[in-house]
């Protein structure tokens, strides 16, 4: 261990400790000690503090024994010339550098002065739709400040399935701008989350981003902070409401909360630039995680490991990096990152002129951006995938039907078809719309590319920018080819795309492939639990919520929406040994309930024991677990007789006096609570949706969002149940966000759940 | 400190820019380096200002006709960075006490610091 990083990080350590105490004394004198501390939209408090000590701060006065909890972790600066083991006081003082400057953070919101405001920055992806208080206030600009809930939650799944692997933190500037968007698009083409923060002299690679007109925001995958190292604590913020989240740990199992951090989320830190002893300091924070931290300048390194799986500190001086450009460089300094972290990331070179990869998923192309566009409003776009024999697909042939886009004057639009034709030893006719809905995360993966929708709706953007570098229409089936080889190599062996804007070829094509949307809709109609012997489990989530399991059937979806009974079958197919495995669910027990014997095995076998049984179609007695990804959840309101549906993307109170962050704290975690369910949003469509207790005409309340979302679908589920109104009866936000609102509402509009017989 | 003097590009043209090297161990966090940056890019006078809060120091290239040396340490002083006092404060101070008992063992050992850790933290520091 370095004596001389322990130095500076003890000392650094000390300053932040009583700069906390004296800005906290300051803030009490001048707002009181009763003034309100919280983050926004999040129901973990100040969440490293709530993780780590268990105590919900609120209030100013609440940081007092928080401080002093830190100042009781500070050690004395190592002497001279004594030589100890000083990496135990160097990882006290790196948490209560933690505790200090998360204390800090909340005195600064309190004060108004966080997010920090940053003139001209739009954040894509924005926090407006979550924290409109904030838009608003910081004017026409303001950093991200901490991760919201909401977000946490829809990065979980990407987190948990792979896609993500990770999250870098990058304190302080790099060298040259050109450095700076080598270094970040480097970290975006492996999917790896990435969190800014810091500066040197005054230059933060935020600022480095922004002028050279890099994206940043959720939807980026790029998060900047704040423009001082101390905003770095909501990077760690977010680590530990992952282990609260999803590792359905307790606040206060600090222990518990840190190991899970080291094994199951993959961060690191990358230091730019001068390090000085509060980047330190920190540094030992991150540590404590089991982060390891990279710098690119020269300080010692700590190469032992033990707190991290890895090495603790590595130092890979810019200069040194043995590479002619700074984009070389930066391809190795994050590889070696990587490495040193122990992430595992898979590649696959996609031979298109614009970088790739899941990170550009979210990338939002506005009109004014736009070179050409396919559907939508003004032409149409289909993508249709089928199977063919062995000998009618000529794999990797890629063909352009009709006329490319040059002759479509710019911000036009053109009519287009992507058909794709793929064979296999292990193919099935049942798959293909498993693989067809792929296509829209494969095209979204390429930079300056943005596909919306599915089948004949599909609305498929091209930049300007992209168009310039070369990117065009045979692209798609290059992208297409090679990710299909990819990620289903275990199904499909050969992969053929034609790409049709001949009017002709679009026009029989369309037909086509509306025939066969529609022979799957009936084939898929007809699927019912009864019809199948096997379900299918689902333990994707199990690395972070360890106890949880989805059971999949037919009529009933996984909780996060992304996987339903035909994806679990693909993806048996694809990984034997993966998280969907088959159940032989056996002759039921209860089948009004839904208990199988075969369904209860798994559920006991695969939570550890945590789970005796799982009723299927019921709410109220032993319902289905939840990891933390749900798209909504329901909840009991006893007073209403029924139940209400909030969906993840509704910020507003509901008539439980909660909102969905509050409400997911409960439901989450893996664990069976009676009366309080997550669920994928088309569980609610479904005839088997908690059958048991009565079905959907038991939904007294439901977020308007929902109701406008699902319009089409939710209508034909309300004539299924005979009361074609029905949707006009249940209440929304708009109209109930109390009991009594709702008691009234629901009286006045005669809603059937007050009539069926008592839940309790 | 070398290395930081040669990281400033000169000022092309203007000779009469005065450069100075202040001490100012208050700030040692990057919050400090803006607040510090922020103070003395609004003196008139100043041209050019590199605030290292891992040195401790601060650069300032500076019109001597128009800013005087003084004025600038005064401005620092009065931000709450006086030039050369107010080190960070080290709330522990060692007592001879070791918290965890093993060390009164270990404390018997005591040796030099490493080489390596001596070079790299002191002049032949190369960043
Ligand atoms: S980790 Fe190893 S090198 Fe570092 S202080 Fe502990 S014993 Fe010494
Ligand atoms: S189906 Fe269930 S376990 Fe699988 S990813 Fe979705 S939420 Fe997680």
């Amino acid at each position: 261990m370095s004596r001389y990083i322990a130095t500076r990080a003890i000392r650094g350590a000390n300053g932040i400790v009583a700069e906390a105490e004296a800005l906290l004394k300051k803030a009490m004198a001048e707002k009181g000690p009763k003034a309100h501390v919280a983050f926004p939209n999040t129901a973990y408090y100040l969440p490293v503090i709530y993780g780590m000590l268990g105590i919900q701060v609120t209030k100013l006065e609440d940081l007092v024994p928080v401080l002093e909890h830190a100042k009781n972790l500070l050690h004395p600066v190592p002497e001279e010339n004594l030589w100890t083991p000083y990496l135990g006081e160097t990882l006290d003082c790196g948490m209560a550098t933690l505790l200090a400057a998360e204390a800090i953070e909340g005195i600064r919101f309190a004060l108004g002065e966080q997010p920090e405001p940053y003139p001209g920055l739009r954040l894509a992806g924005g926090t407006s739709f979550t924290s409109p208080e904030f838009e608003r206030a910081a004017g026409d600009g303001h950093l991200n400040g901490p991760i919201d809930d909401i977000q946490l939650r829809s990065w979980g799944i990407q987190l948990v399935d792979g896609r993500m692997p990770g999250f870098a933190a990058i304190v302080g500037a790099a060298r040259t701008n050109r450095a700076a968007v080598a270094i970040v698009r480097e970290l975006q083409r492996r999917n790896i989350l990435i969190f800014l923060s810091g500066n040197v002299n005054g230059r933060s690679i935020i600022d480095q981003l922004h002028e050279e007109g890099v994206e940043m925001g959720y939807d980026t995958y790029i998060v900047p902070f704040g423009r001082d190292t101390i905003s770095a604590i909501y990077a760690l913020g977010f680590a530990t409401r992952s282990a609260l989240t999803f590792g359905g740990m307790k606040p206060g199992q600090w222990r518990e909360i840190l190991l899970y951090n080291k094994y199951r989320v993959f961060a690191f830190v990358l230091a730019l630039g001068e390090v000085d002893d509060l980047k330190y300091a920190a540094a030992a924070g991150a540590i404590s995680y089991g982060f390891p931290v990279i710098a690119d300048t020269v300080i010692p390194q700590i190469l032992p490991t033990g707190v991290t799986r890895y090495e603790h500190v590595i130092s890979m001086p810019w200069n040194e990096i043995d590479a002619p450009t700074d984009e070389e460089k930066a391809a190795k300094l994050v590889q070696r990152a990587i490495e040193v972290r122990g992430v595992k990331v898979k590649i696959t070179e996609i031979p298109i002129p614009v970088p790739y990869g899941s990170a550009f998923e979210g990338e939002v192309v506005r009109r004014k951006d736009m070179r050409v566009e396919f559907g939508g409003k003004n032409s149409r776009a289909f993508e249709y995938l089928y199977m063919a024999d062995w000998d009618e697909v000529e794999d990797g042939k890629i063909e352009v039907v009709g006329p490319d886009f040059s002759h479509v004057p710019m911000e036009g639009s053109m009519d287009m078809g992507i058909v794709v034709k793929v064979a296999g030893r292990k193919m099935q006719k049942d798959f293909e719309p498993v693989l067809e809905r792929q296509i829209h995360y494969f095209i979204n993966g390429a930079s300056g590319v943005q596909h919306i929708g599915q089948r004949d709706i599909a609305w498929i953007r091209i930049s300007k920018a992209a168009a310039e570098k070369g990117f065009t229409l045979r692209h798609f089936g290059d992208i297409l080819h090679a990710r299909f080889h990819a990620d289903f190599g275990a199904i499909v062996d050969k992969v053929q795309v034609t790409i049709y804007t001949d009017p002709k070829a679009i026009q029989e094509w369309l037909e086509r492939a509306r025939q066969a949307y529609h022979e799957r809709n009936i084939r898929l109609a007809n699927m019912t639990d009864e019809s199948v012997d096997t379900f299918y489990t689902c333990t994707l989530c199990q690395s972070f919520a360890p106890t949880h399991v989805c059971i999949i059937s037919p009529e009933r979806l996984g909780l996060c929406g992304a996987y339903n009974w035909l994806d679990c079958r693909a993806s048996h197919e694809i990984n034997p040994t993966g998280p969907n495995q088959p159940i032989l669910k056996g002759a039921p027990i209860d089948p009004v309930k839904g208990y199988w014997p075969g369904v209860n095995e798994v559920a006991r076998k695969l939570s550890q024991g945590k789970v005796q049984e799982v009723a299927m179609y019921s709410i109220m007695e032993n319902p289905m677990t939840a990891c933390g990804c749900f798209e909504c959840i329901m909840m009991i309101i006893p007073e209403a007789n029924g139940f209400m549906v909030v969906s993840r993307e509704d910020p507003s109170m509901t008539p439980a006096g909660m909102t969905f962050s509050t409400l997911a704290g409960m439901a989450g975690g893996g664990l069976q609570t009676p009366g309080v369910m997550g669920i994928g949003k088309y569980y609610l469509t479904s005839k088997k949706f908690i059958s048991a207790d009565g079905g959907f005409k038991r939904i007294v309340w439901m977020s308007s969002i929902l109701k406008e979302t699902m319009a089409e679908e939710l209508k034909a589920v309300a004539e299924r149940e005979g009361i074609p109104d029905l949707i006009d009866r249940i209440a929304d936000e708009r109209v109930a966000t109390t009991v009594e609102e709702l008691l009234a509402w629901l009286e006045e509009h005669d809603h059937p759940a007050l009539t069926m017989p008592p839940l309790l | 400190m070398e290395q930081i003097v040669l990281d400033i590009q000169p000022i092309s043209g203007d000779h009469h820019l005065e450069k100075v090297v202040l001490d100012v161990p208050a700030m040692w966090a990057d919050h400090h380096v803006l607040k510090v940056r922020a103070v003395l890019t609004s003196l008139e006078g100043v041209q050019d200002v590199y605030a290292s809060s891992a040195w401790k120091q601060v650069l300032v290239s500076f019109d001597p006709s128009k800013i005087s040396q003084a004025a600038i340490e005064q401005a620092l002083a009065e931000a709450g960075y006086p030039v050369g006092a107010g080190e960070v404060p080290v709330l522990v101070q060692h007592d001879g006490i070791r918290r965890d008992p093993r060390w009164e063992v270990l404390g018997a050992r005591v040796t030099k610091t490493n080489q390596v850790d001596i070079e790299m933290s002191g002049e032949f520091r190369k960043y």
